[in-house]
């Protein structure tokens, strides 16, 4: 009983200060993780194998970690860690040879610079990248390219900054590798990135088919007032000026369609998602050296975000403190018993619960929380459990569209936008973003009960 | 004459910025305050906006920072003005520049006199019934309410406490000898310092 309280009550000083934001997430989730290792498991259970089993070094020497089907595990999800690691490598790779902001630059050309259909193809490539790479990523670069052609095209960036968040965050609802809590899931419960697209994906695609009406009638008639009033003697931004070093795009390109090709795959050829991390680092890392030189690999290494790579190790201790003492099956009990075992309730609860705790809570920790949570749902209701999975996975990617701070691609596009003289106030923020939050987890929830109810 | 920077951070009704506008015409250098909002407004933000978060703490609870990049409208408002601050010292004029933590952010320019003006209680409550035709207790609430907004800002950018002598060249308390006096002594010591 006391491990179980103690568990509880460092779960809850962490998430509180995670929500609070007074110290960096990482400081809060390792002391929180250490606290878990030696009070819970130490202290008051005496589970030297619990700590052991948590901290899953084993998993490193495992052939499933590296090749085959990949196993549900407890304690730290070091497949989660080494592939955002090595994403995050290839990505600043890519971000270094100038790649995204020549695609951005392309497509706007492509566009022949007409507002409303740079919105619609701006909208579509957030979406279709952060089904691939992070969202931040995507966010950033896309966010840059729109308000300096928001500056040249003289119109207001902020709408068309709302809906490229917003797809960002849909897209990456879409796929195993699109948003960390799909990460979480897939790489948790043994889920391929086909699996995703088969489930998460064809609902993100019905979303968009909604989403992109819905901006393009809330923009349309700003976007044309501004081409009405636009100069003439425009100098319209060169693509090829974004790319850094020609060598080092194309090999950025080759990398990145290899790192796809092996995603969309990697349930038949065996090679898993830590595998696919480590060899699109490896390949950034030969590439940057031929095109660039040692330095440049220094750089890009310099901009991994290692806090997040802590932050999830922390998390996962902690999570598996909760798992241990028996708590999350707890949780789960209750859960199920308000749904009666319902699968149509089930889904009900979890999408909503995790759509409004992801708009205003970090959805990382409540997705890697939920996970054993809604595996001992599964156990004890009887319901199958890629329907919870897929479920939740929906709530919390597509619920943190909601607010400037439910997600993190919100907070970066918010915070670019702020930086450059255009703020988005919470109101103007919810305005756009928050009805079409509400209408997309509605519609996901229709769709996730006509194919499983 | 060589670069001088003066910063100035000042209690409420300390009469601060009397003295920064004194000691700016003895030396002949431009006073930064108030009109920093010029030069926000001239990157894009309005009157209202500037007014409701410039001067204040960065806000936690409904803001967040994602690889360093943060949505606190009061923290990027901040931002900007460190910039400038910074920009301004780079541009190798000299000037005084009044508050927003300018003692912190210019710190380390070896050409940088820092200086806290504080007073005594009556003294300033009786400048700001004066300055701003307010009644006793209205003075003392909005002494309070800003001593404290200016106290929360410098100590959330800062790492000196606001006031702490720690964190600057000189304290003075301007009640002593009144707002002519301290800009004399003030520029005597910049006279010393620049020799």
């Amino acid at each position: 009983m006391v491990s179980k309280i103690l568990a509880v009550s460092i779960f809850v000083v962490m998430f509180v200060n995670i929500v609070l934001g007074k110290f960096e997430r990482h400081i809060v989730s390792l002391v929180s993780g250490l606290a878990m290792l030696v009070i819970v498991m130490g202290i008051c259970m005496h589970d030297l194998t619990a700590i052991w089993d948590t901290i899953n070094l084993k998993a490193f020497v495992s052939q499933s970690f590296w090749y085959g089907e990949s196993e549900e595990g407890f304690g730290i999800n070091w497949a989660t860690i080494v592939f955002i690691a090595g994403m995050t490598i290839m990505v600043e790779g890519m971000g270094h040879s100038g790649f995204f902001r020549w695609l951005c630059l392309r497509i706007a050309k492509l566009t022949k610079y007409k507002t409303i259909p740079l919105l619609l193809a701006f909208m579509l490539m957030s979406a279709f990248l952060a089904m691939f790479i992070d969202s931040i990523t995507v966010i950033m670069f896309l966010v840059a390219a729109t308000l300096e052609l928001a500056r040249v095209l003289k119109f207001d960036p902020v709408p068309m900054i709302l809906s490229e968040i917003f797809c960002a965050n849909l897209g990456g609802s879409a796929t195993m590798c699109g948003d960390p809590p799909n990460i979480i899931i897939g790489t948790a419960l043994g889920y391929s990135f086909f699996d995703f697209i088969e489930n998460t994906g064809i609902i993100a695609f019905v979303c968009l088919l909604i989403i992109v009406p819905y901006f393009y009638f809330a923009c349309r008639k700003a976007l044309h007032e501004s081409e009405k009033n636009r100069p003439n003697d425009i100098v319209y931004p060169n693509p090829t000026d974004a790319i850094n070093n020609k060598k080092g795009f194309i090999f950025a390109v080759i990398t990145f369609l290899i790192v796809v090709v092996l995603l969309v795959t990697h349930a038949q050829t065996g090679i898993t998602v830590a595998s696919i991390g480590v060899i699109g680092a490896v390949l950034t890392i030969i590439s940057t050296i031929v095109a660039f030189d040692f330095k440049a690999v220094g750089e890009v290494f310099k901009k991994v975000d290692y806090k997040t790579l802590l932050f999830f190790v922390g998390l996962f201790v902690a999570v598996s403190g909760l798992e241990i003492t028996g708590i999350l099956e707890l949780i789960a009990g209750f859960i199920s018993d308000v749904s009666g075992g319902n699968v149509v309730v089930t889904i009900a609860i979890i999408i909503w619960i995790s759509a409004i705790a992801s708009a205003f809570v970090d959805n990382i920790p409540f997705a890697a929380t939920m996970v054993p949570v809604i595996v001992s749902m599964s156990g004890t209701t009887g319901i199958p459990l890629e329907i919870l999975a897929y479920t939740l996975a929906l709530g919390t990617d597509i619920g943190g569209n909601a607010t400037p701070i439910g997600a993190s691609a919100n907070v970066v596009g918010t915070s670019l936008a702020l930086k450059d003289g255009k703020p988005i106030t919470w109101g103007k923020y919810c305005k756009y973003n928050a009805p079409a939050t509400v209408a997309v987890i509605a519609v996901s929830m229709v769709c996730l009960i006509i194919k499983f109810a | 004459m060589g670069q001088i920077i003066i910063t100035i951070a000042r209690e409420f009704g300390s009469q601060g910025h009397g003295i920064a506008d004194l000691l700016g015409e003895k030396l002949g250098i431009k006073v930064y305050d108030k009109n920093i909002t010029d030069y926000l407004q001239e990157i894009g933000y309005d009157e209202e906006f500037i007014e409701n978060y410039d001067e204040k703490k960065g806000g936690t609870l409904f803001a967040k920072t994602v690889h360093g990049m943060t949505n606190s409208y009061e923290s990027v408002i901040a931002e900007k003005v460190f910039e400038y601050e910074k920009k301004l010292a780079d541009s190798g004029e000299s000037f005084i520049f009044v508050g927003r933590c300018a003692s912190h952010v210019l710190k380390d320019n070896p050409n940088v006199i820092k200086i806290f003006v504080r007073g005594e209680h009556d003294f300033k409550k009786q400048h700001i019934m004066k300055d701003y035709n307010l009644s006793d207790a209205e003075a003392e609430d909005m002494m309070k309410t800003i001593d404290k907004r200016r106290r929360t800002y410098n100590n959330f950018y800062s790492d000196i406490k606001w006031g702490d002598s720690r964190g600057y060249d000189i304290t003075i308390n301007s009640s002593k000898l009144g707002i002519e006096k301290t800009a004399d002594i003030l520029y005597e010591y910049v006279k010393m310092y620049m020799k």
